[in-house]
């Protein structure tokens, strides 16, 4: 059992914030992300853009049924899937890492976007690395072979994707197991 | 004619001259014995005594030796004559410088000592109580103690001889004592936050709080997660074998290699393997 002054000293301690957190994901916590993980983080999210888009297509489809009896369901074109779909996207993606710094997906996955100082990453900096995530979404091939798992766009905007599975973000998110 | 010899008594078996009706009596007086004075008076009186005998027995001695070459007539001439001649010798003689020449002073007394159990009288004759009390009466004892007496010494000397625990438990009402001790103060200065913290990651209340709180969703989650990061340690691994390098370097943000561009990592830095990065769950 580790005593009080042990415990002061840092010695097989946790902060505040691993308390909601695992044993076994503990030590983890604030390491940057791999490659799976962020992919499967931003698929969440890719398919609950998708699932919103026809829901609100679904949703037009059947207004248009209840104000105008007759009108033919027409299936959605799919350039406008696409096109609505980055615009959603990367208004999604910009209000969540500039907020609260995660979507849904990657909640899910237990990581955050941050930046290279592990705070929040400002509004323009999280519009920027939406847009080009939406736009190059190959580039997190990057984090496969990077010897820091950073994606291009990680490298262009200097933005840091970590586990982090606590529910709120803390100011300053380092790294337990090499602090 | 009686005459008689001895120690202060008249001797009777001496021979009688019957034709002289007249009997003479000579009455030799002596010092009778006494207990012998003890302490430094005593000391002093036994002098005395030893020179007043000398003299006694030197005018005895020269008495006898008259007596014999005159006869019994002179003998009471003299026993009338001697004892004023002497008082007149004695009176024009320095005793006191004679015998402070002549006598061994400090050998008798040393003999005078040894043969007395000084303490013993000193318990005795002496009123110590008296002595002792006039004595502190006479002098500022703390005053002395202060500027003669090394108090430090003292203490510790005490101090190391007494089990001082022991004592304080023994004679110490502690309950007492710590029930009159304003604890505020005390409690301002403990770290509440940190020892609250420590408890709850000792006790391990967050797990048991997700034990019972947590439902399914929460452990599916988790699980995913977990999984998750080991696929990312695995994928990982496999690519750096592909590569020629040995790991890859995951530190936090915020650090000095968070801060910096170059994607290169030397040797001596840090790296994470699978043993240390798998979780226990997943391995």
């Amino acid at each position: 059992m580790t005593t009080f002054s042990e415990w002061q000293r840092g010695e097989g301690s946790h902060t505040a914030s691993d308390y909601a957190i695992p044993e076994d994901a503990r030590d983890f916590q604030g390491e940057r992300a791999g490659f799976a993980t962020r992919f499967l983080a931003s698929a969440i999210d890719i398919a609950l853009v998708a699932l919103l888009m026809m829901g609100i297509w679904l949703g037009i489809e059947i207004l248009q049924l209840i104000f105008t009896p007759g009108v033919e369901v027409q299936a959605p074109r799919a350039a406008t899937l696409v096109v609505w779909g980055y615009v959603f996207t990367t208004f999604y993606w910009t209000v969540a890492w500039a907020t609260s710094g995660r979507s849904l997906g990657a909640w899910v996955m237990g990581v955050r976007v941050v930046n290279r100082k592990g705070e929040r990453l400002r509004f323009p900096v999280s519009l920027a690395r939406a847009a080009f995530s939406v736009g190059f979404p190959i580039g997190l091939g990057w984090a496969l072979v990077s010897k820091r798992n950073r994606s291009v766009q990680d490298v262009v905007l200097r933005t840091i994707v970590i586990y982090d599975w606590s529910l709120r973000a803390p100011l300053i998110i380092g790294s337990k197991r090499h602090s | 004619m009686i005459r008689g010899r001895g120690l202060g008594s008249v001797c009777e078996d001496q021979p009688v001259d019957s034709d002289d009706a007249r009997q003479e009596v000579i009455l030799v007086v002596r010092p009778i014995p006494q207990d012998p004075v003890e302490g430094l008076r005593g000391i002093f009186a036994a002098v005395g005594s030893v020179m007043g005998s000398a003299m006694e027995s030197a005018a005895t001695t020269a008495m006898d030796a008259v007596a014999t070459v005159a006869g019994p007539p002179t003998s009471a001439v003299l026993d009338r004559v001697v004892p004023g001649v002497t008082d007149a010798v004695i009176q024009r003689i320095d005793i006191t410088g004679l015998v402070l020449g002549s006598v061994d002073l400090r050998a008798i007394v040393m003999k005078a000592l040894d043969s007395l159990d000084l303490t013993r009288i000193v318990l005795e004759r002496v009123d110590l109580r008296a002595v002792v009390e006039a004595a502190l009466d006479s002098i500022d004892v703390t005053e002395v103690v202060l500027q003669r007496v090394d108090l430090v010494a003292v203490v510790d000397a005490v101090l190391d001889q007494i089990d001082l625990t022991a004592l304080v438990e023994e004679r110490v009402d502690i309950d007492a004592l710590v029930a009159t001790v304003d604890l505020e103060p005390v409690i301002d200065r403990l770290p509440i936050v940190e020892i609250a913290e420590y408890v709850i990651e000792q006790t391990d209340l967050p797990a048991i709080i997700r034990q019972s709180t947590g439902g399914v969703a929460s452990d599916a989650i988790d699980a995913v997660r977990l999984r998750s990061y080991a696929t990312d340690i695995a994928t990982a691994r496999i690519v750096d074998r592909l590569l020629p390098r040995r790991g890859r370097k995951l530190d936090a943000p915020g650090e000095p290699e968070s801060l910096s561009e170059s994607e290169t990592v030397t040797e001596s830095e840090t790296v994470v393997t699978e043993s240390e990065t798998v979780p226990k769950g997943t391995s």
